[in-house]
């Protein structure tokens, strides 16, 4: 493999990994995008702490490549790590977080609120409430970069408040696929598959609607995939399990904001009587911890 | 007590299915309170943890909350894992939950 092109798997739960490779170039690209759309040079960003792991590619960007741009130091931290340690000697970091990362953060008021300012960088599907919180609790110490990507398309969009909508990264333009209103992302930063042509598009399931000035909102999206932590939870394969345990029950599962994943899931049990949701529940508990539903109940 | 929720048995099965994340390797019982981090640091990152919580929710059919559990301390290491994992257990049968 060309040693300019970093290869990065979605992190698939119900779904079947996809590999998507990016040349160097375009890495540079997004770390210096990021860099730019985060303040962190007129910030004064003094270090990078980072919960998310560099194998995927926000990990990467945030934890690797922004840093490198930035020439500042990273710690690359699990959400076990003393945070005490992780924010040594720094007095202005960025902070990129995954939804679970919320609540370690705080857990660590008494550290952040020794600082004298944190940029918090949340890169992963829905913005958990708890994420406000901790905003409020940091005061005018912190302030959000939301970021809305794919593996796929790298960065698509940002925010800078979770009720805002999202702005154009400036390098992308975007349209809805007329129908579905799918999200079509045309960009210099699109990956490409192992061994197959160069692309400067992309079709995202992500349902959009946009405003006059460019800005867009998300909907949902269309194939009722969830990011839990980043991690791809389709919906569909749920039901499919659940349906081969329980034949001839009802169950639809209908995701679910949650305030410390950021996305979850309910199972409702359709047209079925006491036996039939008991059964359902039962068959929740075989799956996978991380693919059960938040609870069971009846339509 | 039964005999799944006494500290040798929880302990030993949180044991194996850490080490079973952690890429099958062989974890020593000395190393019980060692940080899981410190011992792996490439597979315990954050995602690490929450496969680990996963695999302790599926292993005793409990529930963790990201939050009121403080990972920090719970998850740390394969003795606070397996004291989390007795307390719920105890908890559960003293409500009449197994």
């Amino acid at each position: 493999m060309d040693s300019r092109i970093h290869a990065f798997a979605t992190s698939g739960t119900t779904g079947t990994p996809v590999v998507w490779h990016r040349t160097a170039d375009q890495i540079g690209a997004e770390a210096a995008l990021l860099a730019a759309l985060c303040g962190a040079s007129e910030a004064g960003v003094d270090g990078v702490v980072s919960f998310a792991p560099p194998r995927h590619l926000y990990g990467h960007l945030m934890g690797i490549a922004m840093p490198t741009t930035l020439n500042v130091p990273c710690r690359l931290v699990s959400l076990t790590a003393p945070l005490r340690w992780a924010f040594d000697g720094l007095h202005r970091p960025l902070v990129a977080a995954l939804p679970a990362a919320i609540a370690t953060l705080q857990h660590n008021l008494g550290v952040l609120r020794g600082l004298d300012e944190l940029v918090l960088v949340h890169g992963s599907a829905v913005l958990p409430p708890a994420a406000r919180t901790l905003l409020d609790d940091l005061g005018g110490r912190a302030r959000l970069v939301d970021l809305f990507g794919s593996t796929e398309t790298g960065l698509v969009g940002y925010r800078r408040s979770e009720d805002a909508p999202w702005t154009p990264a400036p390098d992308v333009t975007l349209t809805a696929e007329p129908g579905s209103g799918r999200l079509i992302v045309h960009s210099p930063r699109i990956a490409a598959r192992p061994g197959g042509p160069d692309r400067t598009s992309a079709v995202l399931e992500d349902v959009v609607s946009f405003a006059p000035d460019g800005t867009f909102r998300w909907l949902g999206r269309s194939s009722r995939l969830l990011k839990v932590n980043g991690r791809r939870l389709y919906l569909d394969q749920v039901e499919a399990a659940l349906r081969c345990q329980v034949p001839g029950a009802i169950a639809r599962c209908q995701p679910a904001a949650d305030p410390r994943r950021g996305e979850w899931f309910d199972v409702h049990v359709s047209a079925a009587g006491p036996a039939d949701l008991a059964d359902i529940e039962r068959a929740c508990r075989t799956l996978p911890a991380w693919q059960r539903p938040r609870t069971v109940r009846a339509a | 007590m039964t005999e799944t929720h006494t500290g040798i048995a929880v302990t030993d099965r949180v044991r194996a299915r850490v080490a079973d994340l952690l890429g099958g390797r062989d974890l020593d019982p000395a190393d019980d309170a060692t940080p899981l981090a410190d011992l792996d640091p490439d597979r315990y990152d954050s995602l690490g943890v929450l496969d680990c919580v996963a695999a302790v929710e599926d292993e005793f059919d409990i529930s963790i909350d990201l939050v009121d559990d403080d990972l920090r301390v719970t998850f740390r290491s394969v003795s606070s894992i397996s004291e989390l994992v007795r307390r719920r257990l105890a908890d559960a049968e003293a409500l009449g939950w197994t």
